[in-house]
């Protein structure tokens, strides 16, 4: 069973305002991840934080929250979800 | 108590939020477009050259069909470019060595895509821009594969309207 809680700390822009770079994220790993939720991925050996605008079949379609530094949507496969945010 | 916060620091691990198409997701996508329009450069250039003639052959000013022109040759060399790049980045970063073991020919195969994009620039050759079209095809059929995503063949929904893969998802 995995451990139900997660930390991260955030490297980057494409998140802001909604999380900064430096900040620290605890991520939720028991339950599915729904649209609008910020998740946390893991894609071919990095780790990523998105927001999940929706689901396509079994892939997730994710979006950086920083309009300018994070235009592009981003589809990856489901289970490459680690958790959602908890508390940030 | 300084150590200690650097050290706890050091062991939690980062999630990167700097770009937009993160280290490790790649996508042929750009590269096909970059040959679909290698090839509809091509075409315009062939309707330009002709939009020429008629203006020598009235003595009038071929100027704007020259700019036309020009600015599809320009479009053509930065597209061929974009493909080799795209293909390549692909190839370099992406693909793993287990990975290209398991499909031989996929090292010729990057290698034909490289040729065959220098020769669209140097070229007006419509059948060699379908080539890489092909080509170009074919590598993203391994590239879906080797996620474990099936692909399907369609009609691109655009000029020039030649067959693309796309994955199933």
């Amino acid at each position: 069973m995995k451990f139900p809680i997660k930390i991260f700390r955030i490297s980057g822009h494409s998140m802001e305002p909604t999380l900064k770079n430096g900040q620290l994220v605890f991520i939720f790993t028991w339950f599915p991840a729904q649209p609008k939720d910020i998740v946390v991925a893991k894609i071919e050996g990095t780790t990523i934080v998105k927001r999940l605008k929706n689901w396509s079949g079994k892939h997730a379609v994710l979006e950086g929250d920083n309009q300018k530094h994070s235009t592009e949507k981003i589809m990856v496969l489901g289970n490459s979800i680690i958790g959602k945010l908890l508390i940030k | 108590m300084k150590k200690l916060t650097s050290l706890v620091d050091k062991l939690i691990p980062k999630a990167h939020a700097h770009c937009d198409v993160p280290c490790g997701i790649y996508d042929p996508h750009r590269s096909i477009i970059g040959a679909l329009t290698v090839i509809r450069m091509m075409d315009i250039m062939e309707d330009t050259e002709k939009h020429i003639q008629e203006a020598e052959n009235k003595n009038e000013s071929a100027l704007v069909h020259q700019n036309n022109m020009q600015r599809a040759i320009a479009v053509k060399e930065e597209h061929a470019e974009i493909v080799k790049h795209e293909i390549r980045v692909i190839w370099g970063d992406y693909f793993k060595p287990e990975q290209r073991q398991q499909y031989e020919d996929l090292d010729n195969l990057t290698h034909q895509i490289m040729q065959l994009a220098s020769k669209s620039k140097q070229s007006a050759d419509r059948k060699t821009a379908e080539s890489l079209l092909e080509k170009v095809n074919s590598f993203a059929e391994i590239f879906w594969k080797t996620k474990g995503i099936e692909t399907k063949k369609v009609k691109a929904p655009y000029k020039p309207e030649a067959e693309i893969v796309i994955p199933v998802l």
